[in-house]
């Protein structure tokens, strides 16, 4: 079942000479499960990609449709919950709230919804990822590999639609990054979340379902040349 | 969403916990700008307050006064809810005062009164006490100082009590003593043991030509008389329906009473109507200024300046914090621009957004509002008790600190909503903060102005004068120019604030002091008729005088044609046509000789003449003095009396330039013909047909040492009675005390903008060097030295604050100029400009910036390099 599609992504930078193109014409459909990675080097537009996918960034025409909502047709407001509600991000610098604390790091989707969370979902998501005794701690009182375990968690804490992960373990060492990787591979199959990952590591990328290639704003299939 | 609010909050209050510094400065801010609206409140309301106490003691404790009330009808104000109090007092009537020496006062007007009566009535009691029956009496004091009766307490007096008749009626104290007109009716006699001396009751109770001197006892029984007057105070209540109070109690339509009180006299009501109201009472007056200040509703101009101007301060005071609050907000913002972007990024919408930042602004205001009002108010009280001594000499009052409630509520109303308005802006902007901006670690991005590298360029003298600090602190600069607008601004309202007000107050003060510097005397009394001759050379004998010279005046009247007068064209109002004779006294009159350099025995039966003028005008921004002649004599020319002067004649001895004392400073623009004494006592004596001629004042003018005790001896030693001193020494304090006062307020005025003023500067300058910290340690990276560093910072400071000082000093000056010509008019020969107040300010915003530097700098300083390059990325 298809969850994401996007409907010829443009995104434009800058006027006459000093135009780009971040994303040429982007097709791309993902199914409920899947777990996608988009290996591109810096400066391919893999980035604004993602933001465009996650409801952050605007495109400049196109369409992006998550679960057959096309996202940019909403209000901003509309937007914003339904981003904290189907769309989970991690960033390359994780992007904790400094005066929470960890457990409140985690929550503050839910609670920015005005839900509840629920106290054994925390519980399970601090165990699996090893955050049972630092639910007290504050953002930089924990290491790197540890504060973007907390935004995985944070992430995940809404059981969205969607992971969206960029560059998740590009300022990890590569144990760290290692963990981040079994982290969201387990997610995707305990979970059934679908997971796309920007990474210019292939090795890590060979790990995923399958596996796009984005160089000069154009998409294509590492496999299969551009997809269709 | 209340889950959402509270972790919104715990953020918020969070982040305001880790900074401080700036959250106090800000707190700070806040306080300083309720502090001075509150202060504008409770000076306001001591004013009102000062005032009513004052009123109460001029004009009596009472709302209105009912005349003549019949005694069946004070059954109207016994039980009437809206009046809190009253009391009676019945009008005995006059009785002749034995030995009276004022012809204008031959009577005592005593009335019987309750207890208590001598607080509505604002009577003090010098001497013994208040009468406690019928028959023991307080008298004025006024009846030995102006009577020249000597009653003293323990006296037994037996009165032959009556009414005064005039043609058809009783007269009362409003009618002045006319003896041919009017007679005195004889009604019982009594006998009353003086208890007590009191001072002579305000103008309403005994007014100037009142014929009696006031005299008061017991009103024993209430039953006994037929008629009383009744002063009664009304409620709040009863005060704001005073109209249909007193039409209650007249027992007439209030529509009725209305027309009663707006057009007794205009003819507005009919005869019977007027019956009508005079069933109950003759007549009912109100304590007008009482009322109005109890009231607050004016319709005099002076009484809306004082509102107008309390309502401009407030403004400017609203404008200046809501400008200065705004501007620690934005600055908060900035600085929570990555934690609004990150919050945004999981999906916060606007509205949450927004929320933050009112809940800042809530919990600021919690803290700051009280506290200012607090401050306020003490402030105001400390103020005030300092100035009382000045006001006192000033305006003739007592200036006390008062406070109610609803001045102090609408302050922290005002107060509360100059906190909104100015978190409004940066709510608007934090709903705006899109997550990219966050996900780009940048916030600069809207900030700073993009420039193409060309427009960045430096100019080559700062590249070769301040190396490569001056050029990064020059860009910088012009890079993040909005970000500096604030503190610029700061700097330039403060200075320019500064500047303007120093000049009008030293303009104040120059102004005071010029109008009275060099005065030849120091005291003037008139005397009325020429028959007080005598009292006035005893005034001139006095000890202490140094000099004094005692001014008969006549009008004299001659051909004009027999005049020379100087300068055809010369413009109407600088000269006058009218000639005027006086004699100076015999001291003063052979000082005056000398002087003009002529022997008293030449002089004796001729004239010395001044005719000059002198004029004042203003050409090219400064002020010049003119003096000349308005016209010129010959000696021996002979001037002979026209009209009622027809007969008299007197020959020019000279005409001379040196003015006697008193002319004071400039000349008059007359023809004044200085003659002997003898002169004048053998042309013009008592009783001649010149009579008409002369002016009804002998003037005496005295220089003295101690001008105090001077007016204090006159008006003891020696026996006047229709005079007025004026003691121009006196006057001149209370004039200097006025401007000392507005002085303090203006200054005190500008010492809060000016705090409001660093407060900015420091939050503005502490946060941007924060900011820009990772760039710093950058910086360091690559090899800047400590010292290379430090003149980085200097060098920016001294960019904007000459910057600031470039245009704060200007429109100071403007401001300045603005005022003398506004204030200067007569008074200021050259305009003044405020290059000790422009110093200053400059000084003082130089220390101030490197000190703010200095401090932020060490903060830099001690941060780890790469500590701070990391922690960006948390």
């Amino acid at each position: 079942m298809e969850i994401l599609r996007t409907e010829h992504l443009f995104k434009k930078y800058g006027k006459g000479n000093n135009e780009v193109i971040a994303v040429n014409d982007a097709n791309l459909s993902v199914a409920q499960g899947e777990f996608v990675a988009i290996v591109g080097s810096s400066g391919s537009g893999k980035s604004t990609l993602v933001h465009m996918l996650g409801g952050v960034d605007r495109p400049t025409s196109g369409r992006v449709l998550i679960e057959d909502n096309d996202i940019y047709r909403m209000s901003d407001d509309k937007l914003a919950i339904f981003r904290r509600r189907q769309v989970g991000l991690i960033y390359q610098f994780y992007n904790l709230i400094p005066v929470l604390n960890v457990e409140e790091n985690l929550t503050l989707p839910c609670e920015l919804d005005g839900s509840k969370p629920d106290p054994e979902l925390v519980q399970e998501l601090a165990g699996m990822l090893g955050l049972k005794k630092r639910l007290r701690h504050l953002p930089n009182e924990l290491s790197g590999g540890q504060q973007q375990r907390v935004a995985i968690g944070r992430a995940l804490i809404t059981r969205p639609a969607i992971l969206l992960a960029d560059e998740p373990t590009g300022n990890l060492d590569t144990r760290a990054g290692n963990e981040i990787m079994e982290l969201l591979k387990i997610s995707n199959r305990r979970y059934k979340q679908t997971v796309i990952m920007i990474t210019h590591n292939l090795e890590l990328a060979k790990q995923a379902d399958r596996v796009l290639g984005i160089e000069d704003g154009f998409l294509y299939n590492r496999n299969r040349g551009a997809e269709e | 969403m209340r889950e959402s609010a509270n972790v919104l909050k715990k953020c918020c209050f969070r982040s305001l916990r880790e900074n401080r510094k700036r959250t106090a400065v800000t707190i700070v801010g806040i306080i300083l700008a309720t502090a001075l609206i509150t202060g504008v409140a409770c000076i306001v309301t001591s004013f009102r307050a000062s005032m009513i106490a004052y009123e109460k003691q001029e004009n009596g404790d009472f709302h209105y006064h009912f005349a003549r009330v019949g005694r069946e009808y004070l059954k109207y104000f016994e039980n009437n809810v809206n009046i809190e109090k009253y009391s009676l007092a019945q009008n005995l009537g006059y009785a002749p005062l034995e030995g009276s020496r004022n012809p204008d006062k031959p009577y005592l007007f005593v009335s019987a009164v309750e207890e208590g009566m001598e607080d509505t009535l604002a009577l003090t009691l010098t001497e013994g006490r208040m009468p406690e029956n019928g028959s023991e009496l307080v008298v004025g004091s006024h009846v030995r100082s102006n009577g020249l009766v000597d009653i003293r307490v323990g006296d037994v007096l037996e009165l032959q009590m009556g009414e005064r008749m005039g043609d058809k009626y009783v007269l009362s104290q409003e009618s002045p003593y006319v003896p041919e007109e009017e007679r005195f009716v004889p009604s019982f006699r009594k006998e009353y043991t003086v208890v007590g001396i009191v001072e002579r009751p305000n103008q309403e109770w005994e007014p100037r030509i009142a014929p009696g001197y006031s005299a008061f006892t017991r009103l024993e029984d209430r039953e006994s008389a037929e008629k009383v007057d009744v002063y009664a105070s009304y409620t709040k209540k009863g005060l704001r329906n005073a109209d249909q109070v007193n039409a209650g109690i007249l027992g007439v339509d209030v529509e009725l009473y209305r027309r009663y009180y707006m057009g007794e006299y205009l003819g507005l009501i009919t005869p019977e109507e007027q019956e009508q109201i005079r069933r109950v009472a003759e007549n009912v007056q109100e304590n007008y200024w009482l009322l109005r200040w109890e009231l607050l509703i004016f319709s005099s101009n002076i009484m809306n300046m004082l509102y107008a101007m309390s309502a401009i301060a407030v403004l400017i005071i609203i404008v200046t914090s809501v400008f200065c609050i705004h501007n620690s907000f934005m600055i908060s913002l900035t600085e929570k621009m990555k934690l609004y972007g990150r919050l945004a990024s999981v999906g916060t919408t606007r509205r949450q957004q927004k929320k933050i930042v009112y809940y800042e602004a809530v919990v600021l205001g919690l803290a700051g509002v009280p506290l200012g009002v607090i401050s306020g108010v003490g402030a105001t009280a400390v103020l005030l008790q300092a100035v009382n001594g000045l006001v006192k000499d000033a305006l003739g009052f007592r200036l006390f600190f008062a406070v109610s409630v609803w001045p102090i509520l609408l302050s922290a109303v005002l107060s509360g909503v100059t906190v909104y308005l100015s978190a409004a802006g940066s709510a608007r902007r934090a709903a705006r903060v899109s997550p990219i901006s966050a996900i780009r670690a940048n916030d600069m991005v809207r900030e700073a102005k993009r420039m193409s590298g060309k427009e960045l360029r430096c100019p080559a003298f700062i590249d070769r004068f301040f190396g490569i600090g001056g050029k990064i602190a020059y860009k910088n600069l012009r890079r993040a120019r909005v970000k500096y607008r604030t503190t610029v601004i700061s700097i330039v309202v403060s200075v320019a604030a500064f500047i303007g007000l120093s000049t009008f107050v030293e303009l104040l003060m120059y102004s005071t002091s010029s109008r009275y510097q060099d005065f030849p005397y120091q005291i003037r009394v008139s005397i009325n008729g020429w028959d007080s001759y005598d009292k006035a050379m005893q005034i001139a004998g006095m000890d202490g005088v140094q000099e004094a010279e005692v001014v008969r005046s006549a009008r004299f009247f001659t051909d004009q044609e027999e005049i020379a007068w100087c300068g055809e064209d010369m413009e109407q109002g600088y000269r006058d046509t009218e000639i005027i004779l006086r004699s100076l006294g015999e001291e003063a009159y052979a000082r005056y000789c000398r002087n003009v350099g002529v022997s008293v025995e030449a002089a004796r039966d001729k004239a010395i003449v001044l005719a000059d003028y002198s004029r004042q005008y203003r050409k090219g921004g400064k002020l010049y003095v003119e003096e000349g002649a308005i016209a010129s004599f010959q000696q021996g020319q002979v001037l002979k009396g026209t009209g009622i002067a027809e007969g008299l004649e007197i020959e020019v001895l000279t005409q001379t330039g040196v003015r006697p004392m008193y002319q004071g400073r400039s000349a008059t623009g007359r023809i004044e013909l200085i003659v002997s004494e003898e002169w004048m006592d053998t042309n013009l004596p008592q009783g001649s047909k010149y009579d008409d001629m002369k002016y009804d004042n002998v003037d005496v003018y005295v220089k003295c040492e101690n001008a105090d005790e001077m007016e204090a001896a006159v008006r003891k030693d020696i026996q006047l009675q229709m005079y007025t001193l004026t003691n121009f020494d006196a006057q001149y304090r209370s004039d200097r005390s006025l401007s000392l006062v507005v002085a303090i307020f203006l200054y005190g005025f500008i010492t809060v903008v000016a705090l409001i003023g660093i407060t900015n500067i420091f939050n503005t300058i502490t946060t941007n060097m924060e900011l820009r910290a990772p760039e710093f340690a950058m910086l360091r990276s690559v090899g800047m030295t400590g010292r290379e560093f430090r003149r980085l910072i200097v060098l920016e400071s001294m960019f904007y604050g000459v910057k600031a000082l470039l245009i704060g000093i200007p429109l100071g000056i403007i401001l300045s100029l603005c005022f003398n010509v506004a204030l200067a008019e007569g008074v200021v020969t050259a305009i003044r400009l405020p290059w000790k107040a422009t110093a200053a300010a400059a000084m003082a915003v130089g220390v101030l910036l490197y000190a703010i530097m200095r401090y932020s700098m060490g903060k830099v300083n001690r941060k780890n390099i790469i500590e701070t390059i990391r922690n960006e990325n948390i």
